[in-house]
């Protein structure tokens, strides 16, 4: 055991050992503690039961579900995680090194003369007396003679006498917890006295660690995470579908855009021969008109024309051999998070010919976002029987008299999960006013309420046995304005957003434009299923600008308001562009002064035109963010939310 | 002819940080804060160069951790005081209209904060000038003209280097402050180090473990009656125990329990019908100023008392104001026991407490009617009273819901007066008792360290809410 102390600070091996295992006890006690837990709860038998019911019943939905379930299954019971490793490791580890701390001779207890004398911390003068005189006889060198360790238990037991009943060696040990005196206190670091001798390879290991590894450990995950966003789609592959998205909403060319995305790059086989087959079977059916007219936005690669071709052969409903089914479902995995992305690719198109109308800039088109569902639906799905579900089971049975009863159950199975929507839409209104009609640039909410309906089972299961993975129903909903084509507020509904009848309720909020009529669709869309899509239409007038003509106090005296000072300010209106533009009503509201009433004309001259305020949109966040980080080294110091306000404002517009 | 005017000559030459492009994005702000963490913490190990000993009193002892965030004898010695320091006393005198300053015209805001910097870097030589000449390195004559002038430019360089990372934090490139960051990750390393030091000290009674966790494990695996090695790993006093550890943890979540109480007040636009916002006002109002104006104050006084106590120890008006007596024969510091600044200071143990209930109570009532007050008068400077507010709300076109009768200022006036007083002396009485629960850190420093910690998690949630990508979904 190495004990080495210079002048400074020393290296103790056995405090070492124990350090050691002390860190590792605190990872590795809580984590098994966890583990065990987690094993003796076990799976949840009776949900699984009760999912696995709500299934739709279809053969090959219940392959799937079978498939998916003992997927889950192996990943539960598998034994030699990482995890599972580290703390079995530990664990061994731990053991060792108690092992070796036992053995240490130079490791003791803080001394403790009770525990040397082994009496209780309340026996009395007399019992001490005789534990001393009991114990030093036993222990005595005269009477253990070649015993190095008696005669060392010897001068601890005398010690501990003279910390209990000498009067100095008493105050002594109170004061400095040792009979004889105030010791040299020693400090000691629990670390490996072989670090002692190797001291410069430490720093050099120490240091390289810090400057090389760990710098390059962060460059290495920022590189791993930063081409991607938040749902790990490749920053590539949004970019590809914003320029997609922005030159066509054609279906054929969304579904070239889904096969391109750089996620399928690997899968490039490049063996022309192999999809020879494939390409002649789509060539002859219906699916030729789509694949010619395909325009691509990027240089073609093999991995594109093979996905291409594989996915039209899939919607098209053509039959896939053995040889590309694995490569249609590794596709058809990621459907949900690349038709997501290409709705949002949509969003950020800017629509500067809507700019009249809503007095600013809106996003996107609604017949794109509507195509990109509507490519999530046809892979999903390839069927489209609403009117056939629409009939009850005899009169199915009817038309289907020639299906085997396995088909016949499969069919019924798929009807029963069919889901049957109906929107309520209410019209649109200002919330909190006495005045509830739509003025110009109102923020006006519009509340709906979508009922879905099936004959069976929930919207957790829907009957997507073509998708590899669990996939939940999920709706959107879409407000638009049909004439310009513009989707004003989308909104995505999962299961857990229904109550227990089927029916969601929810705002939806836009901003109102200039005045006029107007006539708004709200439409439903299922991603799961074609041909269970719902829609309603809204008509409604806004009104001219609504004038307030409230009088608000804001102080109670004109002192507080320190009226010179902010007067003075409305005169340098020219000079700050940072200021709100809404100044010039600033002006009405405040009223008075040749500088107000000034401002007063200009406002009405220049009419509608000023809802645009001169300022781009863009414009006002810049400014807006520079007040904002002035406000925050502000914030800092006052140590308030001071700049809420200009926060709040700012998030709901 | 304005203040401010003075400091345009000197815009030239400061260094500064050149505004970002556009945005960062989150992860990046994340990289750029790590860093300049990461630089703190090295620069906090760096010794400086030239030091002959550091064996005398530290004058700062008391404040070291809230004020500074800085180590004894190491580069960071100056810590974050300059821009601290500078920073309050600008808002000071700005809202004291010694210096007029108006927040809304752009070139008026360069120039002000191109005053705090160089305000600051003045601080920062002057104090790196005070502190080599007053012997803290060893005397001047030992030191040598040589090692003087590089101590003294050891501590401005590392001074300039500090205020740069804080603006490169606040101009958009990283999150929050460099001072919440270096105060609250000091306080973090003293928790963590307090745990887990694998340090052992033997003063005599054989070998002890500095670090709680580590002496629990130690003692219970050495000592016979495992009860009493329990105990002993809960409450032993020399070093830090197991106690320490749990009593810093019920603190931290009583503390983040209080951050949650707040009132919302609804606003809506009043050019635009339909605008729903809400402003909320917190009960820390003011958040942790108040502690820290309190510290600074007190801080200040035992500088002056212990400087005047050690020149001129007989003189009555001197003893009034403070006696001190040094704690040991080996150490140097010493501590107050006689006059004022006895009276402000903390009973040490709460058989302290008792034994001298006056200093008890006169320390509680200073402690809490300081906060009150200090959070009370701090609003009207720092441009959070009502009637600041209320401006706001009106150049924002904003107004409280409902409420048509009274003028805007009158109903802030029910809530904010009220928040601040009542915030900071809720900030009195948490920090007494993380004092009493022997948390470790100070009560000061925990609590600041929790306040800020919240503050981060909220811009965190904040940044990941306002995440451009994807932005369609609720």
């Amino acid at each position: 055991m190495g004990t080495k102390s210079d002048a400074g600070v020393g290296y103790d091996d056995a405090s070492f050992y124990l350090f050691a295992m002390a860190m590792l006890s605190l990872v590795t006690v809580p984590w098994t503690i966890v583990k065990i837990w987690r094993l003796v709860k076990g799976r949840d038998q009776e949900e699984e039961r009760e999912n696995l019911r709500q299934h739709c019943g279809c053969r090959r939905c219940q392959e799937k579900a079978q498939a998916i379930a003992k997927q889950k299954k192996k990943s539960y019971n598998t034994w030699a995680r990482p995890s599972n490793i580290f703390v079995f490791v530990s664990w061994i580890l731990i053991i060792l090194l108690l092992r070796e701390i036992r053995k240490s001779p130079s490791f003791k207890a803080p001394f403790d003369p009770f525990e040397i004398l082994e009496i209780s911390k309340s026996a009395s003068d007399k019992e001490i007396k005789g534990a001393y005189r009991r114990l030093s006889k036993l222990t005595h060198p005269d009477r253990n003679p070649n015993n190095p360790e008696a005669a060392e238990r010897f001068m601890q037991i005398t010690k501990a006498h003279q910390a209990l009943t000498d009067a100095v060696g008493k105050e002594n040990y109170q004061k400095y917890g040792n009979p004889d005196g105030p010791m040299r206190s020693s400090i000691n670091l629990a670390l490996p006295s072989v670090m002692e001798d190797h001291g410069n390879l430490i720093l050099m290991i120490y240091l390289s660690s810090l400057i090389v590894v760990l710098p390059a450990f962060v460059v290495l995950w920022w590189r791993s995470n930063s081409d991607k966003l938040a749902t790990s789609i490749s920053v590539n592959t949004y970019r590809y579908f914003l320029v997609v998205l922005h030159a066509s909403g054609r279906w054929r060319d969304l579904l070239a855009a889904f096969a391109s995305a750089f996620e399928f790059e690997h899968m490039g086989v490049n063996n022309p021969r192999k999809f020879a087959p494939l390409r002649d079977a789509v060539r002859k059916s219906g699916a030729e008109a789509d694949l010619k007219q395909i325009r691509l936005y990027m240089d073609v690669k093999p991995y594109l024309s093979e996905n291409i071709l594989i996915l039209l052969a899939y919607t098209h409903r053509l039959g896939i051999d053995e040889e590309f089914l694995s490569r249609l479902e590794d596709l058809l995995g990621w459907t949900e998070g690349l038709v997501v992305a290409m709705a949002d690719a949509n969003r950020e198109e800017p629509r500067q010919d809507c700019y009249r109308t809503y007095g600013r800039t809106v996003f996107g088109r609604t017949r794109k976002i509507m195509s990109a569902v509507f490519l999530g639906q046809c892979l999903a799905q390839v069927r489209n029987v609403h009117d056939f579900v629409a009939l009850d089971i005899d009169a199915r049975k009817k038309i289907l008299r020639n299906f085997s009863d396995d088909e016949f159950l499969d069919v019924n199975e798929f009807c029963l999960h069919f889901p049957t929507a109906t929107l309520k839409v209410a019209a649109p209104k200002v919330e909190d006013e006495i005045d509830s009609s739509v003025h110009e640039i109102d923020k006006a909410d519009v509340e709906v309420t979508l009922t879905v309906k099936r004959g069976a089972g929930t919207g957790r299961f829907p009957c997507v046995p073509n998708l590899p993975d669990e996939k939940q129903e999920v709706w959107w909903v879409i407000l638009d304005d049909k004439k310009h084509d513009v989707p004003l507020a989308i909104k995505r509904l999962k299961p857990k957003d229904f109550d227990a009848e089927g029916n969601a309720t929810f705002k939806l909020d836009f901003v109102a434009g200039i005045r006029g009529k107007y006539e708004y669709v709200v439409h439903a869309l299922c991603d799961c299923y074609v041909g269970a899509d719902v829609y309603s239409n809204i008509k409604f007038t806004v009104e001219p600008k609504f004038e307030n003509t409230d009088s608000l106090k804001y102080f109670d005296t004109d002192d507080e308001s320190d009226y010179e000072e902010y007067n003075a300010e409305v005169e340098d209106g020219d000079e700050e562009e940072e200021t709100d533009s809404d100044e010039n009503e600033d002006g009405e509201a405040a009223g008075g002064g040749p500088a107000g009433a000034v401002q007063q004309e200009s406002s009405e001259k220049e009419g509608i035109d000023e809802l645009s305020s001169a300022e781009e949109e863009d414009d006002d966040e810049d400014d807006e963010d520079d007040v904002d980080e002035e406000d925050e080294r502000e914030n800092r110091k006052r140590g308030t939310n001071g700049s809420q306000t200009t926060s709040a404002v700012t998030e709901d517009i | 002819m304005r203040v401010l005017n003075l400091v345009k000559p000197f815009m030239g030459i400061l260094p500064e940080i050149e505004q970002p492009g556009k945005t960062v994005p989150f992860k990046e702000k994340v990289l750029w804060t790590s860093i300049t963490l990461f630089i703190y913490l090295v620069c906090c190990q760096i010794p400086l160069y030239g030091v002959v000993n550091t064996k005398s009193s530290d004058p700062f002892y008391f404040m070291r951790v809230v004020l500074a965030a800085s180590n004894r004898g190491t580069l960071m010695e100056l810590g974050i005081s300059p821009i601290v320091t500078s920073s309050l006393i600008m808002q000071l005198l700005a809202g004291v209209k010694i210096i007029e300053v108006d927040q809304s015209v752009q070139e008026d805001r360069v120039l002000f904060s191109g005053a705090q910097k160089l305000f600051g870097l003045v601080i920062c030589l002057v104090e790196a000038i005070v502190y080599t000449l007053s012997g803290m390195y060893g005397e001047a004559s030992a030191l040598g003209v040589g090692n003087i002038i590089l101590i003294i430019t050891q501590l401005f360089v590392a001074g300039v280097v500090v205020l740069l990372l804080d603006e490169l934090l606040q101009k958009g490139y990283g999150m929050g402050s460099a001072i919440s960051l270096f105060i609250a990750t000091n306080i973090c390393e003293t928790v963590m180090w307090q745990a887990l030091s694998p340090t052992t000290i033997n003063i005599g009674r054989g070998v002890e473990f500095e670090g709680a966790l580590i002496a629990m494990f130690h003692l219970l695996l050495t000592r016979k009656d495992k009860p009493q090695a329990l105990q002993s790993a809960l409450f032993r006093t020399e070093l830090p125990n197991v106690s320490n550890l749990v009593s810093t943890v019920v603190v931290f979540a009583i503390v983040i329990y209080f951050q949650g109480f707040r009132i919302d007040l609804p606003v809506k636009s009043q050019n635009v019908r339909g605008y729903q916002g809400s402003y909320p006002i917190k009960l820390f109002y003011t958040s942790n100023t108040p502690i820290i104006l309190q510290s600074a104050l007190v801080s200040n006084l035992y500088f002056l008392s212990q400087l005047l106590y050690s020149r001129y120890p007989e003189n009555f008006i001197v003893n009034l104001l403070g006696v001190w007596h040094t704690i040991s024969e080996e150490s140097t510091q010493m501590y107050p026991v006689g006059g004022l600044a006895y009276y402000i200071s903390r009973p040490a143990t709460i058989q302290g407490a008792i034994a001298d209930p006056i200093r008890a109570v006169s320390y509680l009532v200073f402690m809490l009617g300081a906060c009150g007050l200090f959070s009370k008068l701090w609003i009207e400077v720092s441009g959070s009273s009502a009637r600041d507010v209320a401006r706001q709300l009106r150049d924002q076109n904003m107004t409280i819901k409902g409420h048509r009768e009274q003028s805007v200022v009158k109903e802030l006036n029910r809530y904010i007066p009220t928040a601040a007083a009542f915030g900071g002396i809720c900030i009195g009485i948490l920090t007494i008792m993380a004092d009493t629960l022997n948390a470790i850190g100070s009560g000061t420093g925990i609590l600041l360290a929790v306040t800020i910690i919240y503050e981060y998690f909220e811009i965190f949630a904040k940044e990941r809410q306002n995440d451009p990508s994807l932005s369609l979904f609720k």
